[in-house]
């Protein structure tokens, strides 16, 4: 199960990729993260990310075509892999039964 | 067309993997883009570089072969530098002990300086706003007569109306007042009145609320800390505070209608509530306290901190250029009239924490010069710690000389024993790093009481910390390492391994270099020390040119709690005051010394319009405020009160004054008649000397006293003698008796009068620290080269007393190096802690002279430790027998 683990921020930039739906690269999944989450994510932090979530097989990228408007580079797009599917559907479950075994509270809502 | 920064993208190319590099660079091009449209150049370039400075991480860099040799001596260099640190424990302890100390001291002031310097900075627009900093010019000399943080009311909003280069602009009036809730009333200091465009500027991000609502009278928008003081854990949104304004002297209700984030520790805005300035407006638009309406005051009333965010493609130097004109244009009939104009100079929001000296500026601000000047000790302390290193490891080199001999005979080349060196270096590095971290933690909570404000609190944030940790240990390492490397790796194996090892004469002397350099820092930093003192004491003992002793000063009730009885009731109170038991004499007045003043005007002579007017200070007093505090009238008279006040339009002016209005003896300008605006009309009717009303940084101000003939003054000074204790009991009873609402606030002259030089004192405090650590450090360096020097010694002396050398004789000859070793460092150091002094003594408006103690006190003390420090090794040398060293050859 270790080899698979998926740290907080693995899910988070997991989910961006997945919401991206295959059209996710660098700059507009940070874009995503910065939408949902509203924190600065460098691109360092990122890569790394998803360089692990790449290890564990639960992205996969191809390499666009090259564009004109950022010096003809490439862009790499990210996509979810059946595999990183399960391992969201996976790390909600685990999150579910926790939050169902957890006593009932009166919650004092302002 | 803007670039990215092309050394960045080099960077980047140089370290990253060929195959990410297209990749990483293009979405990095294509962010650094679309900020440059958004945000400016310098803040997408900014972002740029952390992107790329944040790339460097394992994933990303190129995977470099390190050429291991077929055989790894890696872990046997690493087992053997350990070997060597056990066992030559004494210098072990003492250069690790230098360079923990070294680099915690010089890592505390790096951050330091940092969180000063992070000031602001966190608003995303910091680089694009600009506060207007409004100077007064004299026409005629162009002299600038006041340097003020404020500006006029109407400033902000006709400059973003008329320039187009000014997207935004937020208008702040801070103030003080009492919040009632729930009949629970709340003293608060930090409130600040300004517009909607307020939170739109700034990055203070609000937890609930529309921050529109800052745009209409009647809201109120507070703190979290604040909500939680006020409405423990209640919704605050939608209550209704009674506020009692105590700068505006009004009372009004408000609703809160949004909470805010509390400000950051490093923000020079400092805010515990936030009231629209539409209040204010609405308030004098209703009723004038000028007696005149409120559009004709906008241009005149300059007591508003005016900000700017600027369109990031336009040219400050442009745009404060049409600021300057829009100001003559609106102001030019107030100003021309008195023979002055207003310079504005655009302040960048970050700048403004490291600007002293501006009038009334909103918080405590730093200077940029003592935070370089900090730099320069951190740097100083780090190079003698590193220094030290080096003086320590050539020290024990003797004792490594035969491992190098052996080494070499059993083939290791000259490289390998360079790279064996300067991994030791690393190590010991190291190892003082990760001690000086412990170190810095531990003094951290200290710091926090000593400095009033934790530095620490955001070194999350701050990577530069790390980098410059990182980096000097990089260069430490290197650094220090490399002289030990080459010196040892260059010994001859025959030589070494055959007889005991000789030194070079450039060595010896390289080795002294380093110590008459330590030494000469030390002496540096000892003189600027001495100096500090003296100007501390220096201004605490000199004359002030009043009386402090025995004064009690009482705070009157502020003027949104006097009614119609007010005058009255204090009346009784000061009558109530001099009745009792051991006081001797009472007066109100508008100040007392030590209180910084708000109060000022431009006067000038009614027999001389022409002249130009003179800026003055201005308060009141009560006949008696010149017996209370010993003041001497030079000239003229006092104002009168026996048969009833002097009848008002009488005033007193201090000798600066007289002088600047044009009247060198005091007594001619007794008679004249001051001009002032509006339409004040004052008869000089006497001189009062000078005395220093704030502290001795700045000169004393030119100052203009009426007569306060209804007790209005906020203060009560007392004049008291035997035990003021049951005095105070009494003055308390009654006081709340009489005024109800209000606390019985009250200090002892001397103590808040003194309190002025808290920061110069914590300032003479740090010094004395780092001047203390700074020679520690250099005594150890001359306690390894003492060391050395046994070993070097050792037979020079034997023959000597062979020869029948006396003690003392060789006592004295061997102290003699060090004595000139001093001497010169004292030499090189005088002259350039000289000037220094001279510069920083400059700063003040009063100061010491350089006494010939600043330059022989450190000589002395630095003799006098250089011999404690030497003695040890100098009696082990000439006790040792003799024949035990000559045997051996």
């Amino acid at each position: 199960m270790k080899g698979s683990y998926l740290g907080e921020f693995q899910e988070i930039v997991l989910l961006a990729v997945m919401a991206l739906q295959g059209q996710g690269y660098g700059v507009n999944i940070q874009e995503e993260l910065k939408k949902r989450i509203n924190r600065d994510i460098s691109r360092g932090a990122l890569h790394s990310a998803l360089v692990r979530l790449d290890e564990k097989g639960f992205v996969k990228s191809s390499m666009g075509g090259a564009t004109a408007v950022r010096g003809g580079r490439p862009k790499r797009y990210y996509e979810v892999t059946p595999s990183g599917r399960k391992a969201l559907e996976e790390a909600q479950q685990l999150r579910n039964q926790f939050y169902r075994s957890m006593p009932d509270i009166v919650v004092n809502l302002q | 067309m803007h670039q990215p920064p092309s050394l960045y993208t080099k960077l980047l190319k140089w370290f990253c993997r060929e195959s990410l590099y297209d990749e990483l660079q293009g979405d990095l091009e294509e962010v650094f883009y679309s900020n440059l449209e958004a945000i400016g150049y310098a803040h997408a370039a900014k972002v740029y570089r952390r992107e790329v400075i944040q790339l460097f991480r394992p994933s990303v860099i190129k995977k470099t072969q390190i050429k291991m040799p077929a055989n790894n001596l890696l872990p046997h260099y690493l087992k053997t530098t350990f070997r060597n640190l056990v066992s030559n424990k004494v210098s072990t302890a003492i250069s690790l002990f230098g360079l923990t100390v070294g680099i915690a001291t010089s890592a505390f002031i790096f951050q330091f300086n940092q969180y000063e310097e992070s000031y602001d900075a966190f608003h995303k627009k910091a680089v694009n706003i600009y506060r207007i900093q409004n100077n007064i010019v004299s026409s005629t000399s162009g002299e600038v007569l006041s340097e003020r943080a404020a500006t006029f009311y109407g400033a902000g909003q006709t400059i973003v109306e008329e320039i187009n280069e000014v997207v935004k602009s937020t208008t702040v009036w801070d103030a003080d007042g009492i919040f009632t809730y729930d009949n629970n009333p709340i003293k608060e200091e930090k409130i600040l009145y300004t517009d909607a465009s307020f939170f739109e500027i700034f990055d203070f991000p609000l937890t609930t609320g529309n921050a529109a609502d800052l745009g209409s009278p009647g809201s109120l928008f507070i703190s979290e800390s604040m909500a939680t003081k006020m409405f423990n854990d209640q919704n605050p949104m939608g209550k209704i505070i009674r506020y009692d304004g105590l700068r505006t002297n009004t009372s009004f209700t408000l609703e809160v209608k949004g909470v805010f984030k509390d400000l950051p520790p490093n923000s020079s805005f400092e805010a515990e509530a936030i009231v629209p300035l539409a209040q204010l407006h609405n308030h004098h638009v209703q009723n004038s306290p000028f007696g005149i309406p409120f559009e004709q005051y906008v241009w005149r009333w300059n007591e508003f901190y005016t900000y700017l965010e600027i369109d990031p493609k336009a040219k400050k130097s442009a745009v404060e250029e049409k600021v300057n004109q829009y100001y003559h244009k609106y102001r030019a009939t107030y100003d021309e009239a008195n023979g002055r104009h207003q310079s504005i100079v655009l302040q960048n929001l970050p700048d403004i924490h490291l600007r002293p000296g501006l009038f009334a500026e909103l918080s405590p601000t730093s200077d940029r010069d003592m935070i370089r000047f900090f730099y320069l000790i951190a740097v100083l302390i780090l190079l003698i710690a590193w220094i030290n290193y080096i003086n320590m490891s050539t020290a024990v080199a003797v004792k490594r000389a035969r491992e190098v001999g052996v080494r070499k005979v059993l083939g290791a080349v000259r490289k390998q024993l360079v790279v064996q060196f300067l991994l030791e270096s690393l190590v010991v590095n190291v190892i003082a790093t990760i001690l000086a971290a412990i170190l810095i933690i531990a003094v951290a909570p200290f710091s926090v009481t000593f400095l009033d404000k934790d530095i620490f609190h955001l070194l999350p944030q701050m990577s530069s910390f790390w980098i410059l940790v990182s980096a000097s240990l990089l260069i430490g390492s290197l650094l220090a390492g490399f002289y030990p490397a080459i010196i040892l790796s260059s010994f001859r194996p025959a030589q070494v391994l055959k007889t005991s090892l000789k030194y070079t004469p450039q060595g010896i002397l390289l080795r002294k270099g380093l110590v008459i350099f330590q030494f000469t820092i030390a002496s540096f930093l000892l003189s600027g020390a001495i100096a500090v003192q003296s100007q501390l004491k220096f201004m605490l003992e000199q004359d002030p040119g009043f009386n402090m002793d025995r004064t009690l000063v009482i705070e009157t009730p502020p003027g949104v709690f006097r009614d119609s009885t007010y005058q009255s009731r204090i009346r009784s109170f000061l009558n109530f005051v001099d009745s009792q038991n051991g006081v001797e004499i009472t007066s109100t007045s508008s100040l007392v010394p030590g209180r910084l003043n708000r109060w000022s005007g431009a006067a000038s002579l009614s027999s001389n319009p022409d002249q130009e007017s003179v800026y003055m200070s201005r308060m009141s007093m009560g006949p008696n405020f010149v017996d209370v505090y010993g003041l001497d009238v030079i000239a003229g008279r006092n104002f009168r009160q026996k048969n009833g006040y002097d009848a008002s339009g009488k005033a007193l002016v201090n000798t600066t004054a007289a002088k600047n209005l044009g009247f060198d003896e005091p007594e001619q300008i007794l008679g004249e008649t001051l001009r002032l605006m509006p339409s004040i009309r004052l008869e000089v009717i006497g001189v009062v000397a000078d005395y220093i009303q704030n502290d001795m940084h700045s000169a004393i101000a030119p100052m203009l006293i009426q007569l306060d003939s209804t007790e209005s003054g906020y203060f009560v000074s007392v004049k008291f003698n035997g035990d003021p204790k049951s005095l105070l009991t009494e003055l308390d009873t009654e006081y709340s008796r009489l005024f109800p609402r209000n606390p019985f606030v009250y200090q002892f002259l001397d103590q808040s009068y003194q309190s002025q030089y808290e920061a110069d004192q914590k300032f003479q405090q740090i010094f004395n620290f780092f001047t203390s650590i700074a020679i520690l450090i250099a005594c150890l360096g001359l306690f390894g080269l003492s060391m050395f020097m046994v070993v070097q010694k050792r037979k020079e002396v034997s023959i000597r007393k062979v020869l029948g050398a006396s003690q003392l004789g060789l006592v004295s000859r061997l102290l003699k190096e060090y004595w000139q070793l001093i001497g010169l460092a004292m030499i090189v150091s005088i002259p350039v802690s000289c000037l220094m002094v001279n510069e920083w003594l400059d700063s003040f408006a009063y100061r010491t002279e350089i006494s010939l103690a600043t330059f022989l006190i450190p000589m002395i003390l630095l003799s006098v430790i250089v011999l404690l420090t030497v003695s040890q090794s100098t009696i082990l040398l000439i006790n040792a027998s003799p024949i035990k060293n000559l045997r051996n050859d």
